[in-house]
C-alpha cells in the first residue's frame, strides 16, 4: 500500500531542494550587494578613507 | 521553477555530494525509522551546500557543518531564512521534520516508528501542524505535473498524511 505521508515528505523534499538551489544565487547576489553597500558606506564615513578614494579616483 | 530545471538541479546536486545513483528514490522503499533520518540527513547536507556556496567563503565550510540544523537562535534554517534562501514555509517543513527526527534519535524505543502510529497520537492541532508543515510540496505547480498529481491525488495524499 502507497505510504502517503512519506510520499508528501518526500515530494517535499524535492521541491524544497529544486527551489533552495534556485534561490541560492538570489542569496549571493543580495549578500554582495550588502557587502558592496557596507564598503561604499566605509568609504563615506571614515574621512581617511574617502581621501584615499578620492585620491585613487584621479589616479591615472 | 519549471520541471526539466527542477530534475536537473536535484540530479545535480545528488552529484554534487556524491550520493549513490538512485538514492532518492531509494528513500520510499525504507522504513519509516530510516526514511526520516535519512530524508533530513540529506535536507541537512543540501542546506549546507547551499549556504556555503552563497557565502563564498570556504573557510566558513568547518562552522557550518557543525551548527545545528533548526537551531531557533543560531541553526542552519536561520542563516538560510536570514539570506533569503528560505521562506517561512519552508522553515516550517524542516523544523517539523526536524523535531520528528530528534524525537525519533534520542529514543531508541522509537526504532519501530511509523507514520500511522505516530498520527493516531497526535491532537487535531498537532496533526493540522503536521500535515501543512510536511506537504509543502503542494504549492509547486510543476511538481505535481511531473507526477501527474492532480487536485484530487494532492488531496488524497494530503487526506494520508492525516491518516
Amino acid at each position: 500500500m502507497l505510504n502517503h505521508t512519506k510520499r508528501a515528505i518526500w515530494l517535499s523534499l524535492l521541491h524544497f531542494t529544486g527551489i533552495i538551489y534556485w534561490r541560492k544565487e538570489v542569496g549571493k547576489k543580495q549578500l554582495l550587494l550588502r557587502l558592496l553597500t557596507q564598503e561604499i558606506g566605509g568609504v563615506q564615513s571614515n574621512p581617511s578613507l574617502k581621501k584615499d578614494a578620492a585620491k585613487s579616483r584621479r589616479a591615472p | 521553477m519549471d520541471t526539466a530545471t527542477l530534475q536537473q538541479t536535484v540530479e545535480q546536486m545528488s552529484e554534487e555530494m556524491s550520493l549513490p545513483r538512485g538514492f532518492l528514490e531509494g528513500l520510499l522503499k525504507e522504513d519509516d525509522w530510516s526514511f526520516v533520518i535519512k530524508a533530513h540527513a540529506f535536507l541537512e547536507a543540501v542546506l549546507t551546500n547551499v549556504l556555503i556556496e552563497a557565502f563564498q567563503w570556504p573557510e566558513l565550510k568547518n562552522l557550518l557543518v557543525r551548527l545545528d540544523m533548526s537551531d531557533v537562535r543560531i541553526g542552519k534554517v536561520k542563516f538560510a531564512v536570514a539570506i533569503g534562501i528560505i521562506k517561512k514555509d519552508g522553515e516550517r517543513f524542516l523544523r517539523e521534520l526536524s523535531k520528528l527526527r530528534n524525537d525519533l534519535v534520542h529514543d531508541i524505543g522509537n526504532l519501530g516508528f511509523n507514520f500511522k502510529e505516530h498520527l493516531s497520537g497526535l491532537d487535531r492541532n498537532q496533526e493540522k501542524a503536521f500535515v501543512d508543515s510536511l506537504s509543502y510540496f503542494a504549492s509547486d505547480e510543476d511538481l505535481k505535473e511531473r507526477y501527474k498529481l492532480s487536485e484530487t491525488s494532492c488531496l488524497i495524499i494530503r487526506r494520508g498524511l492525516s491518516g
